[in-house]
């Protein structure tokens, strides 16, 4: 919870909460006031004058609210947009040095479809939590030690009629619909999940058996959801009748006790109408306290989740004291063994591979074989378990990360294409690389056809969904080849080409005078000018 | 209020049904306030004027708290209605609309539009609570209590009554005109969230690249920037927006303060009772509280009136025309007469002649993006030719119903989809209610059951989302099995070996041998392998046959 306030703390929040207790402190004077100036005007004073301080009160206190509730509004939603920023900022900080290697494969996709959703939730902090929690604070205690100044019993009752609305209630049914809560998010995500089931295996289920199966399945879940929400409607009616209720004890208590001291003559005549709307008007101080209470959980679990983000060691840091950059570029492996964690084989073992200054390499072997591992374990994305990796003789752990990374340029094998422009995802490769480079780099890639459309400058769409998976392979390798790095790691950088483009592409880098490691599973396409090495054979 | 998909969405019986409950609830409410602040006043009066202790008045008091439990009991039962009315609709529309995705086919379904659908069905039938679970009872309470309690007012003293019906239309008079800069206000809001969303998700995305490229901090000095822009943006907007709820606000608490002066004053001078005044007073912000709720609740119905208006698209989309004839039995004669397809202005297929005879092996080649995937489409029944025919037996496959004919088809595709039920589940999608028995032939002939009876339950082994635990050579073979288990006559492959290393393609290669023998097999292939199982090649570039090959003749067998 400290992570959340130190997010959205502040003065801002703090001036929104001020207006905020405001805002409801008007509205229960205004009530009074006006029950006090009836009172008092059916006791035929000998002047109005002796209202007027009463009517401007009530005039007072009607502008003021509406007033204070909009600054309050804009305030709250300045503060929530600014913690949106800094949510995201703080955020993209902690990912960056566990980036690459946290990030790619299965478990890097449940990652960022975590963080997404956990960004979402600490997005509503302030407005739903924070703001809602301090007015109630805050206005609630003025509001009790107003009431006592009058009736220090009524206060009594109002206090503890605010913590059983703003506390108990909410706790209790947050208590009680857990199990509700639970079982709706459970339907929530089968029903999605089948539904996309349905809408991405559609050819499948419609050669299949025309959708029955899926749409049998969806029936269940949807049922299913409907029963969780049911059963949280019923909950929604407790909570409701106690919302609407639990003021008219308050109220009646206020009465009744005024109403005693005023019968009894301790209390002037003007005060039981007003002490009593006061009550009434109280009430709202823990109105949005019921929707902070459902939302803390989120948030929490949220937060933690986000901080422990920060506490995960990065599979690879910058050494104390980096040597400098060798002069040479020829990348070894030796005797490099990787295992990852919780897997039960190495991904690699006792390797030894020599890839010279301008030697064309490339990597063969089986699914898992560990093909996309040594370009890891190249790019420094992760370090070895056992032996090491020189860069021009130098070990990789010895040279700062930045430096490693800026002799290195990789093309993984999911293409990575930012939603934006052709111009902006190729200069990723080199930021001050002019159109014509650009330009000739996407012919030598076969994608000439995209200067005409979207054009250097079209948009791509978002993660450059308006390119073909193949045009996206191309487009990350066109980066890798406009950067001026002297090794180019490639992932499979055919996987999606026909026979001709494929020659083509692999002529192109062959032709490159830099050093080329590339994973490929199509070794036919390789010509004399590579060297193949299978990571399947056994002397290797 | 609601205009559009929004009120074709409440005009349905079940929304219709619970507009009469709330209204009923509302007449019900109304009087029970009527009897609360009837005795509340009744209390001060005897209280003040008559100087009365408590003790002897303890009736209305509790007269007061029964009225006013009911009312809560009342409140409660609302919303229940509400959240069981909106959570059966959601449900029958869902239902509804999933229905749909087969009828309209995978056309309507592919690519960027799967993500959209899902988020349609999901998340924009989610939004529609807004408007039947909230806007409707709002509005129908807003349309019910406001009036009675004004005509109530009206009756109680004519000047503060004329106060409440000229005040009441004014603030509503304001509100749809302030309502415009909401709906635009509340779109914004939540377009600047979405892109905000997306940008960052996009980021992390390629985080792995900026890293490699070591662009990670510019781009979190990019993220800061596109924050802070958006933020100054959506605060322009919602400074006019926000006046909704200000108008609102300051006529509700205005006329409460014009109605206590005028009815003070009055008092003052004689005209009114305590009793009376004081009934006036309390019955003023009650005119007002469930307008001020229906500005909450307008919101939520905002919300969700452009997921509506998506939901009905979708619902409304011209489902394509569906055959009626039965495929014909034993194994047909396939043939494309003259076949164009267009994607828009592109024409994907331009004037293809191909002839499938029965128990013909095609193998179709041509470079990336030539027209093969279209015509895999058109042989399944997934797309309509603009222009000639597939004929299947001498019938134009438009003409058959397309269940009929797919069940007649099997199709293997590059990366076949896979239920995360069971395996067998998996297999029985090929022939719903297969024996076990012959599940597990299927697996056998597919090469998997050794696979299959190494996972921890065999074939009821679940496969999970997306079928993590098998590797793409298992997937292909699962597919095999699903092919295997049903009796089809023409059986489509594209590219079954596209992701596959050598040793797997042959072993998914023989089973495909297999799986050919007593039906028409078309593939789709850049690979030379899987050629020799073919008896003729067929190669297309830009949409057109350019070498129909001779049965026999392309690739030695």
């Amino acid at each position: 919870m400290r992570e959340v306030l130190a997010l959205a703390g502040g003065p801002r929040a703090a001036l929104a909460v001020v207006l905020g207790a405001l805002t409801v402190l008007s509205g229960a004077a205004l009530l009074a006031t006006s029950g006090a100036l009836i009172t008092g005007a059916a006791q035929r004073p000998s002047t109005l004058l002796v209202l007027m301080p009463l009517i401007t009160g009530v005039r007072l206190f009607g502008v003021a609210r509406a007033a204070l509730r909009y600054a309050e509004r804009l305030v709250t939603h300045d503060v929530s947009l600014r913690v949106v920023a800094r949510v995201r900022g703080r955020l993209l900080e902690r990912l960056t040095p566990l980036a690459p290697a946290a990030l790619t494969g299965a478990r890097g996709g449940e990652l960022l479809s975590r963080v997404r959703t956990d960004v979402d939730e600490l997005q509503g902090v302030v407005a739903r939590l924070l703001v809602p929690a301090g007015v109630a604070v805050l206005a609630g205690g003025a509001a009790v030690g107003l009431t006592a100044l009058v009736s220090p019993a009524t206060a009594g009752v109002l206090a503890v009629l605010l913590l059983v609305l703003g506390v108990a209630v909410p706790a209790a049914a947050a208590r009680a619909g857990r199990r509700a809560a639970v079982a709706a998010a459970l339907a929530d995500a089968d029903v999605a999940a089948d539904t996309l089931d349905l809408v991405r295996g559609l050819p499948d289920h419609l050669s299949g058996d025309g959708g029955a199966t899926a749409l049998r399945a969806l029936d269940e879940a949807l049922l299913r959801q409907e029963e969780a929400e049911r059963a949280r409607a019923r909950l929604t009616a407790v909570t409701t009748a106690c919302r609407e209720g639990v003021p008219g004890l308050g109220l009646v208590a206020a009465l009744w006790l005024v109403g005693a001291d005023v019968a009894a003559g301790t209390t002037g005549p003007l005060l039981l109408a007003a002490c009593a709307l006061g009550v009434l008007g109280a009430f709202e101080a823990v109105g949005g306290l019921g929707a902070a209470w459902s939302a803390a959980g989120g948030v929490r679990a949220a937060a933690e989740r986000v901080r422990a983000l920060g506490a995960l060691r990065p599979a690879v840091t910058d050494p104390e004291a980096p040597r400098p950059l060798p002069a040479g570029s020829g990348l070894r492996l030796e005797g490099v063994g990787l295992r990852y964690p919780g897997a039960a084989e190495a991904a690699v073992a006792g390797l030894d591979l020599a890839v010279p200054d301008g030697a064309k390499v490339a990597l063969t072997g089986r699914s898992g074989a560990g093909k996309s591992s040594v370009l890891a374990l190249a790019l420094r994305a992760r370090d070895p378990d056992t032996g090491r990796v020189t860069l021009g003789g130098t070990d990789l752990r010895d040279l700062a990360l930045d430096g490693v990374r800026s002799r290195l340029a990789w093309s993984a094998q999911a293409p990575q294409v930012l939603g934006g422009t052709l111009a902006g995802n190729l200069r990723l490769g080199r930021h001050d690389a002019p159109d014509e480079e650009l330009t000739a780099v996407l012919a030598d890639v076969g994608l000439a056809g995209l200067l005409a459309d979207p054009g250097l400058h079209g948009w791509l769409g978002e993660a450059g969904e308006r390119l073909s998976a193949g045009e996206r392979a191309r487009v990350s390798l066109a980066r890798a080849l406009l950067s001026r790095a002297d090794v180019l790691l490639l992932d499979e950088p055919t996987a999606h080409l026909d026979t001709a483009l494929s020659a083509r592409v692999l002529d192109r880098l062959a032709r490159d005078p830099r050093t080329v490691l590339l994973v490929t599973h199509d070794t036919a396409a390789l010509d004399a000018r590579w060297r193949v090495v299978d990571l399947d054979a056994p002397h290797r | 209020m609601a205009r559009g998909p929004a009120a074709r969405l409440l005009s349905l019986p079940a929304p219709r049904r619970l507009a009469v409950v709330c209204g009923v609830l509302g007449l019900l409410t109304w009087a029970l306030l009527v009897v609360q602040w009837a005795l509340v006043a009744a209390f001060v009066t005897a209280v003040v004027e008559d100087g009365r202790t408590p003790g002897t008045l303890a009736g209305l008091l509790a007269g007061v708290l029964a009225a006013w439990g009911a009312r809560a009991a009342v409140a409660g039962v609302r919303d229940r209605a509400a959240a069981r009315t909106s959570a059966r609709v959601r449900r029958t529309l869902r239902a509804t609309l999933l229905r749909r995705l087969p009828v309209l086919g995978p056309a309507a379904v592919a690519g960027e539009r799967a993500g959209e659908l899902v988020t349609t069905v999901t998340e924009g039938v989610g939004r529609l609570d807004g408007v039947v679970g909230r806007l409707l009872p709002g509005a129908v309470t807003a349309a019910v209590v406001p009036p009675l309690v004004a005509a109530t007012v009206l009756v109680l003293d004519p000047a503060a009554g004329a106060l409440l019906l000229l005040t009441g239309p004014l603030v509503l008079l304001f509100l749809w005109l302030t309502g415009t800069l909401a709906a635009r206000a509340s779109r914004a809001q939540w377009e600047t969230l979405a892109r905000l969303g997306a940008a960052l998700v996009d980021t992390l995305r390629v985080l792995p690249t900026l890293v490699a490229y070591g662009r990670a901090r510019g781009s979190a000095r990019w993220l800061a920037d596109v924050s802070e822009a958006h933020r100054r943006s959506t605060l322009r907007l919602l400074r006019t927006a926000f006046l909704n709820g200000f108008v609102l606000e300051f006529g509700a608490v205005l006329c409460t303060a014009l109605v206590a002066v005028t009815v003070g004053v009055r008092l003052f001078e004689g005209e009114l009772t305590l009793q009376r005044a004081l009934l006036v007073l309390l019955l003023t912000p009650e005119f007002f509280a469930p307008l001020r709720a229906l500005g909450a609740d307008r919101h939520a119905g905002l919300e969700g009136a452009p997921a509506a208006e998506r939901v009905f698209a979708l619902l409304d989309a011209p489902a394509p025309h569906r055959g009626t004839r039965p495929a014909p039995a034993g194994v047909p004669h396939v043939e494309l007469r003259g076949v164009t397809l267009r994607y828009g202005e592109r024409a994907a297929l331009d004037g293809v002649h191909l002839d499938l005879p029965p128990l013909s092996r095609t193998a179709l080649v041509g470079p990336s993006g030539a027209g093969k995937s279209s015509l895999v489409r058109l042989l399944l029944g997934f797309a309509v030719p603009d222009e000639g025919s597939v004929l299947v037996g001498g019938v134009r496959l438009a003409e058959i119903d397309p269940d009929s004919w797919r069940a007649r088809v099997a199709y293997v595709p590059e990366r076949p989809w896979l239920l995360p039920g069971s395996v067998a589940d998996n297999v029985r999608l090929g022939r719903p209610g297969a024996p076990d028995a012959d599940v597990e032939e299927a697996l056998a002939r597919a090469g998997l059951l050794d696979v299959v009876r190494r996972l921890p339950e065999g074939v009821r082994t679940p496969l999970g989302e997306d079928a993590a635990r098998l590797s793409g050579g298992e997937r292909v073979r699962l597919a095999l099995a699903r092919a295997f288990v049903r009796d089809a006559a023409l059986l489509v492959l594209d590219e079954p070996t596209g992701q596959l290393d050598e040793a797997t393609e042959a072993a998914v290669l023989a089973a495909l041998d297999e799986l050919a023998a007593g039906r028409t097999v078309v593939t789709v292939t850049h690979r030379t392998a899987p050629l020799a199982l073919h008896d003729r090649v067929v190669v297309i570039e830009d949409g057109a046959v350019v070498d129909g090959g001779v049965r026999g003749a392309a690739v030695p067998r």
